[in-house]
């Protein structure tokens, strides 16, 4: 087997891995979201990054009264993290990022101020309507 | 034009603001150690020049992020309510508001932002009471009340 076909090997073994990851993170809001009765609406778009190449990843809007969050994976190989997935709220485009270190999601806000809460449904209903701007 | 590029102008601005804040301070901390970096790849430019750049990057990118909105509004009148006048923003902003119902909540934090602006302009103030995140999600708000397409 030629280096390249290793390299090959490798970075579509880390991309599924990757995928693999986000399908379950939105699995969970999805899940989060319809027991709080929010709609919701799950697309694909489509990621090229230089080591992984391109691909389709999942896409969720989520639907509040009062605004919608979008669930936008931007990437696998960040600066600082494995793998990065924005939440961002409409119409206040307020963002939290959801990094993956140490094989788990960790909040960080656009300050880059680390929330040092666990990833949950119910951390994830307090930020989705706080991205909103709801009292 | 349509609303959504409104939004993605206001979402660049963004995303190239966290981009440059991180750049200008990793700069910073490098050159902590090594107080030569600087000089060894711009002539002329110094520590204190990044310096006072990371302190002035958010009222910089704050003005952008106003150029954008001012734009969006104008580009609005304009087209989509074929207003051949180019009024003061703060009747630009009323008027607009009265045509599309825009709630007195949301107009009162988008001309915080406009009072904001001016007094950086024309009052030379340096200090944001507001934080450029407080700005942009006014701006935001205040243009989420713009029909779709126009």
């Amino acid at each position: 087997m030629t280096l390249q076909s290793d390299d090959t090997q490798h970075w579509q073994q880390q991309r599924d891995q990757w995928l693999g990851w986000l399908d379950q993170l939105v699995s969970d809001i999805a899940a989060w979201s319809e027991h709080e009765g929010w709609g919701v609406n799950r697309e694909q778009k489509t990621v090229t990054e230089p080591l992984l190449g391109t691909y389709s990843a999942p896409v969720l809007h989520v639907q509040i009264s009062g605004g919608r969050i979008q669930v936008n994976p931007i990437g696998l190989h960040m600066i600082g993290a494995e793998g990065r997935v924005d939440l961002e709220g409409w119409p206040t485009l307020n963002r939290v990022k959801l990094v993956r270190r140490q094989e788990q999601w960790q909040i960080v806000t656009d300050s880059n101020v680390p929330l040092r809460l666990p990833w949950c449904e119910q951390t994830f209903v307090q930020l989705a309507q706080d991205l909103i701007g709801m009292p | 034009m349509t609303r959504q590029d409104a939004f993605s102008a206001l979402i660049s601005v963004r995303d190239e603001f966290e981009a440059t804040k991180f750049a200008v301070g990793h700069v910073l901390r490098l050159s902590d150690r090594d107080p030569s970096l600087v000089g060894q790849y711009v002539t002329g430019l110094s520590r204190s020049d990044l310096q006072t750049c990371q302190r002035n990057l958010e009222a910089t990118y704050f003005l952008c992020l106003f150029a954008v909105f001012e734009g969006t509004l104008r580009n609005y009148s304009k087209f989509g309510r074929k207003r051949l006048k180019e009024p003061p923003m703060e009747r630009l902003m009323d008027s607009i508001g009265r045509y599309r119902h825009i709630s007195p909540q949301h107009m009162q934090n988008a001309h915080a932002v406009r009072i904001l602006r001016n007094d950086m302009i024309h009052e030379h103030q340096q200090e944001l009471r507001l934080t450029f995140h407080d700005c942009k999600s006014h701006l935001a708000t205040y243009l989420s009340w713009l029909p779709p397409l126009w």
